[in-house]
């Protein structure tokens, strides 16, 4: 119990920037499957070639072992360039992979998509090498910066990591609840072709959504690699799976559930580890997942999609 | 499609016999001739572990580079990607069976994969040399086609438990594994050598797709251990541990092994967090080993720099291509001479520093473990911990005196 109490303050901490990167990811997956149906298996790709894109950015402003602008700074252009980056990425891949298959059986785009993966996957591996890429992020944030909060250190990084994830999903719960655009958004999910005939331009919705999902998912892979530090061209895939876990979690389809399915993730993950057993941790996320949906089969905050009888 | 005309038919029928020749030229000239000797080179160039796969098979290109320019033959390279995965290793071994130009074959690199493939190498008589197994399975099952040129976990595993108790002082160890076969056997050896000295030892495991480590630190944090031995395959992960234990504030000495040697993904990426410590690895660092310097600024002038499993890699291959070149002396090489061939190796000198031989099993006689500690950018031999392999009665012995004596330390200290 002793050991319990003391180590719970620091799992918490691990928890939560855990799960702020999850959270992020998982947004992208709900916001596409929320307006297109589309499970968007490329997700984890674009979040993998997005922290390469600020691994990029990070050795233009730090090529050695002193940044040449301040470190804030540094911070901030390989977010923007990433999200911007990723942002392209994402709308290039739903013109390219699937709006041309938008009225083919479902099982089409869902394949398109497995081969977007790849693609990504691989044309990072060409281009990059098969070595993991480190993100030296002791040369922007000393590691010894943080906060002592009881037993538990909260380091700085990880600080930022949590707060950059909680401004982000404010900033996006913002444009989904109180822009036009955003309002468009929620049209198209209820109702594509409704929305289509109030004259809201279906294909920019689209776009747009794709354009933020993979913006945040190129967020979150800045935010990873500034806080695990090290990165390679297959690491997609097991953040794909979580995120997509965590959306499902938490209602597929559903913003706020996006965010609170990744934050319990990260925790349950963490608490996994931290107490029961490091070996099992992904047993232990995924019963929690089928728990979770044979109590609340459309998740945590799902709404049950009335029944047109 | 429309009703078949007879030129459509014509084409068609002509498409097909221009692919048939072509085809038919190909594995044709094959076989009539056997005029291209072919090794295959199976490893994970894709992947988890790409990075080892893929120093791996320069190392190889370069060993097969440097033969064909000393010997004259034209020994090609087929390369067979595994991903260190089992399943494909089964694949990539039935395709290397039937390409009857493939007289050997080098690695693959996980002991997995090895008892995967065993039963499809072994009947067809073909010869393979890893040059990173360590699982002592591998060698005590019969098999009589496989070879290695690194030692083995039962000795590793003591050896390495030895050093934590004699050398580092060690009353409290923590051991994780990456859940791959070699890490595991590693992992346990170690354990069941710590158990007999009475050592507490605590252990988990992790998988080669983790990235936060943060979960783990915190909870070892709760044990205080005085080492962590970490046998990973990839060493950027215990790099990653060690940075987290920095953050956390846990002090306890690492000690990696094998996998955990390599500089940029141990040393440098660790960013100072795994100063001081110690990596037992099967082979002496060939940056600066006098026999390994021409393949050393080779590779390093036309792949960069590189860890620890391609000096093995160079010396696996090396030894290959020799036994086929012995073999052509006495005719066409076939498997069967080729296989016979690499058993009678007896090189007095090579790139790891030692002579090569093997014994009755296939292993390598006389290799020895080596213990560095990390110092400033590098990995420096802690003088006087070159290991020579043990015997099992040794092995035994020198336990029951270790056992003896820590009992007796213990007993004498509690007494004071």
């Amino acid at each position: 119990m002793q050991a319990f109490l003391s180590q719970m303050p620091q799992q918490i901490v691990n928890g939560l920037t855990l799960g702020a990167v999850y959270a992020l990811i998982a947004l992208g997956y709900s916001m596409v499957y929320g307006i297109l149906g589309l499970l968007n298996f490329a997700h984890g790709d674009v979040f993998m070639v997005g922290a390469f894109i600020g691994y990029g950015v990070l050795n233009v402003f730090v090529p050695d072992q002193t940044p040449l602008i301040p470190a804030v700074l540094v911070i901030v252009c390989m977010m923007a360039v990433t999200m911007l980056g990723t942002g392209i990425i994402g709308m290039a891949i739903e013109r390219v992979a699937y709006r041309p298959l938008r009225n083919a059986p479902r099982i089409a785009p869902l394949i398109s998509a497995l081969g977007v993966s790849f693609f990504l996957q691989n044309a990072i591996l060409l281009t990059q090498s098969a070595r993991y890429r480190d993100y030296r992020t002791q040369f922007l944030i000393s590691p010894r910066l943080g906060l002592d909060i009881g037993s538990a250190h909260l380091s700085l990084t990880r600080a930022l990591v949590i707060v950059v994830a909680v401004l982000l999903m404010i900033a996006l719960t913002y444009f989904v609840q109180r822009t036009r655009l955003g309002l468009a958004m929620r049209a198209v999910s209820i109702d594509r072709e409704a929305a289509a005939m109030m004259g809201v331009d279906v294909d920019r919705v689209i776009l747009t959504t794709f354009f933020i999902g993979s913006a945040l998912a190129g967020a979150a892979g800045v935010l990873f690699g500034l806080v695990f530090g090290q990165i390679y061209h297959f690491m997609g895939f097991t953040a794909g799976l979580k995120g997509f876990t965590a959306a499902v979690m938490g209602g597929i389809g559903n913003i706020p559930g996006a965010m609170l399915g990744g934050l319990l993730l990260g925790l349950i993950e963490t608490f996994a580890i931290g107490f029961i057993s490091p070996t099992y941790k992904d047993v232990i996320a995924f019963v929690v997942l089928v728990l979770v949906l044979l109590i609340r089969p459309s998740g945590l905050l799902g709404v049950r999609a009335p029944q047109k009888v | 499609m429309s009703k078949p005309n007879l030129s459509h038919i014509v084409k068609l029928g002509l498409i097909a016999l221009v692919v048939m020749l072509l085809v038919g030229n190909a594995s044709g000239s094959a076989s009539a001739q056997a005029t291209s000797v072919k090794i295959a080179i199976m490893g994970p160039f894709t992947g988890n572990a790409a990075s080892v796969g893929q120093e791996q098979l320069n190392f190889a290109k370069l060993a097969v580079a440097d033969f064909n320019k000393t010997s004259g033959m034209n020994v090609q390279l087929v390369e067979v990607d595994t991903q260190l995965d089992a399943a494909k290793a089964v694949t990539g071994a039935q395709s290397v069976v039937s390409n009857n130009d493939v007289l050997g074959v080098v690695g693959p690199a996980g002991s997995q994969e090895i008892e995967a493939i065993s039963p499809i190498f072994a009947p067809a008589n073909i010869v393979f040399v890893s040059p990173s197994a360590t699982r002592t399975s591998l060698t005590e099952n019969g098999v009589k086609v496989f070879f290695r040129v690194v030692p083995r976990d039962d000795v590793q595993g003591p050896t390495d438990a030895m050093y934590m108790v004699t050398a580092l002082k060690a009353k409290n160890v923590y051991v994780i594994d990456d859940q791959t076969s070699y890490s595991s056997g590693l992992g346990d050896e170690v354990e069941k050598t710590l158990k007999g000295l009475n050592i507490p030892t605590e252990r988990d495991s992790i998988t080669q797709k983790d990235t936060d480590f943060s979960a783990l630190v915190t909870r070892m944090k709760g044990a205080s251990p005085d080492v962590i031995f970490v046998p990973f395959q990839l060493a950027n992960q215990a790099a990653q541990i060690a940075k987290q234990m920095a953050e956390q504030g846990l002090k306890a000495t690492l000690f990696g092994t094998d996998g955990d040697f390599a500089p940029a993904d141990f040393i440098k990426a660790a960013g100072g967090a795994t100063e001081g410590a110690y990596v037992s690895f099967f082979a002496p660092d060939i940056h600066g080993l006098p026999n390994a310097k021409n393949v050393v600024s080779a590779y390093q002038k036309q792949y960069g720099d590189f860890g620890s499993f391609g000096g093995p890699s160079y010396s696996a291959t090396t030894i290959l291509l020799e036994a086929i070149q012995r073999a052509a002396k006495a005719g066409t090489p076939t498997r069967a001479s080729v296989l016979a061939e690499v058993a009678k190796t007896n090189d007095a000198s090579s790139i790891l520093g030692i002579p090569i031989k093997f014994d009755t099993k296939g292993d390598i006689v006389g290799a020895s473990f080596f213990i560095f500690q990390v110092k400033g950018d590098n990995f420096v031999l802690v003088p006087g911990a070159a290991v020579p392999p043990m015997s099992a009665t040794t092995s035994a012995t020198m336990s029951a005196t270790m056992n003896a004596a820590v009992s007796a330390t213990v007993s004498a200290t509690a007494a004071q």
